[in-house]
């Protein structure tokens, strides 16, 4: 029987408008117990008794009940998800049943994330961009991630196929442990700006700490073995320089530097992230992909950034250039009348190279990303080709999120 | 989608595949037709206690739209909820505003559907929910309202109609 139009954009709609109404696995199997069992738990409670209920649910689920941490949920849930879809994307199904295993666990998502907004509308998501938004959650920003937490999120990054390589890598045998290269970059900042820096102190220091693979353009080998520390001291106290240091894994300095107090963490404001972002959603859509590089600046900061002409025409066509290799000359045209939009970011590495990330939106549905072509690429500014930019770290897929 | 009975499903496996299928849609039908979550999600609760309670007579009738069967007895205590003295003494009338602000956090196109279809009269709400929210035909309509099917064919004239102005601002019907 042919479906009536009508009647689907009907459930559609309501099913948009009423989606954070369901019932979690664990309601429905409450409900069939009570049914089968005959009983009915009456739900009008005093605000007394909800409390002491809420009391005696913590105190039973600290004792009892083991619940999956964020990262449990990732590995047993999330990861193995992925590896079973043919695309990148969780249907919106998946993110159904993602979600509710989040909540069960007491993990709850920020309903401002473009991921929220995306299952609100019935949407799939992207598979890295979940995980991603599920560990900004459980860890906070990526900047004061611990190198543990950092190869982890790598090595899952690598088993759903989003990354090739993890250059978030954690020492080895022969080299520094953590401590002892967290030792060495404060002795490093001592014998360049003085024995009088108080490094020692922990508590007036925010210390964000990476070690990662860098490229070899000397050796140009895969996968690279050199790999290099940075450590950056932010000052918690108001008007104080910060320090950043990098250096080898073999213990090479390569850069000691002070850092203004503006970047130190104590005086960095924090940003109004969500009224920025509403208003941004409210005059520009939804996704960000289509707002202006100043708005995405705006709301969510550096390294957000405005890319310059010849950068974007490069990068375009070599991004159009990638959806034919992939999916054939006619791809894009096939679309019909597309937009472009774009996310970028600009950033100097550890080795002072100048990147930036290029994430492009092709698609004829940019309220709900229901067709096209997503690409991501670095960009590095290449020495030996003449400080020209190498594009690596290629990345193709469908945007299609699912339909829901 | 219709089920039949199965044969070798036992009534437990039954009640457990409906509970997983149906349970969303019956409790935002509930939430349409009782604006109140919490009311919605006992009904949804009654729903399959007395599911399980008549699924001998669900049986013996040898009904094949279990949804349209379902959505009757959802539909029926919401009624019975409607006619507490309690309820009667609420004011249900929702603007969007006042809604719980999770509930009505959408991009969809057109916000206020579920409002409008929430300040329909019952018996042209009843016909809206089960012919385009369930994707009922109109006879089974008719059945799960115990009432004609050119009833059910007026009734959804007029909603449609109500909806229409509502939705539009007052323009024509």
């Amino acid at each position: 029987m042919k479906a009536d139009p009508m009647k689907i954009l009907f459930r559609q709609t309501i099913n948009r408008e009423l989606a954070s109404l369901y019932t979690s696995s664990l309601q429905q199997e409450q409900m069939y117990l009570n049914a089968i069992g005959g009983r009915k738990v009456k739900r009008k409670l005093t605000a007394g008794l909800v409390l002491v209920l809420v009391l005696m649910l913590l105190t039973l689920t600290a004792v009892a009940v083991e619940l999956m941490t964020g990262k449990q949920v990732v590995e047993q849930v999330a990861v193995p998800m992925a590896q079973d879809n043919q695309q990148e994307n969780y249907t919106y199904e998946q993110m159904t049943d993602l979600l509710r295993t989040l909540n069960e666990n007491g993990i709850t998502l920020d309903e401002n994330s473009t991921l929220m907004q995306a299952f609100r509308s019935g949407r799939g998501y992207w598979e890295r961009d979940a995980i991603n938004e599920i560990c900004l959650t459980v860890f906070g920003q990526k900047e004061g991630w611990t190198i543990d937490q950092k190869h982890w999120y790598g090595e899952m990054m690598v088993e759903i196929g989003a990354w090739n390589l993890n250059i978030w890598v954690i020492p080895e045998e022969g080299d520094m442990t953590r401590e002892e290269a967290l030792a060495f970059a404060a002795k490093a900042v001592k014998e360049t700006y003085g024995e009088d820096v108080p490094l020692q102190t922990n508590a007036d220091w925010t210390i964000h700490e990476v070690f990662n693979l860098v490229w070899q353009q000397e050796t140009n080998s895969y996968p690279p073995k050199k790999a290099e520390w940075f450590f950056s001291y932010l000052s918690n106290h108001p008007g104080k320089e910060g320090y950043d240091v990098v250096f080898s894994r073999d213990g090479s300095i390569i850069d000691v530097h002070q850092t203004p107090p503006q970047e130190s963490a104590s005086t960095i404001q924090p940003v109004p992230l969500y009224p920025k972002e509403a208003a941004a959603i409210e005059q520009h859509g939804k996704v960000m992909y289509f707002w202006p590089y100043s708005v995405q600046l705006d709301v969510y900061g550096y390294p957000h950034a405005v890319p310059n002409k010849t950068d974007y025409a490069l990068a375009l066509a070599y991004a159009e250039q990638a959806i034919a290799d992939h999916w054939g000359p006619d791809a894009l045209h096939s679309l019909g009348d597309y937009q472009v939009g774009l996310v970028f970011r600009s950033y100097t590495d550890p080795q002072n190279s100048g990147v930036s990330e290029w994430d492009f939106l092709f698609t004829t549905d940019p309220v709900f990303i229901s067709d096209g072509y997503r690409i991501q690429f670095k960009g590095i500014q290449d020495e030996q080709a003449g400080g020209g930019t190498l594009f690596v770290d290629l990345c193709v897929e469908h945007a299609n999120l699912g339909n829901g | 989608m219709e089920h039949a009975v199965v044969p070798g499903m036992t009534r437990e496996e039954r009640l457990n595949q409906w509970v997983a299928l149906y349970s969303d849609a019956i409790l935002r039908t509930c939430f349409l037709y009782l604006s109140d979550q919490a009311q919605a999600e006992d009904a949804l609760q009654d729903t399959w206690i007395k599911a399980w309670r008549y699924m001998g007579e669900y049986e013996r009738k040898h009904i094949l739209n279990e949804k349209a069967w379902l959505m009757r007895i959802a539909i029926n205590i919401c009624k019975d909820y409607r006619r507490t003295a309690w309820f009667r003494h609420m004011d249900r009338r929702r603007t969007l505003e006042e809604l719980p602000a999770h509930l009505m956090q959408t991009n969809a196109e057109d916000p206020t559907l579920s409002i409008t279809v929430m300040g329909l009269p019952d018996k042209y709400k009843q016909v809206i929910l089960l012919y385009y929210y369930h994707g009922l035909t109109q006879r089974e309509t008719a059945q799960a309202l115990g009432i004609s099917q050119s009833a059910v064919i007026r009734r959804l004239k007029n909603a449609q109609a109500m909806l229409k102005q509502s939705l539009t601002g007052g323009g024509e019907a």
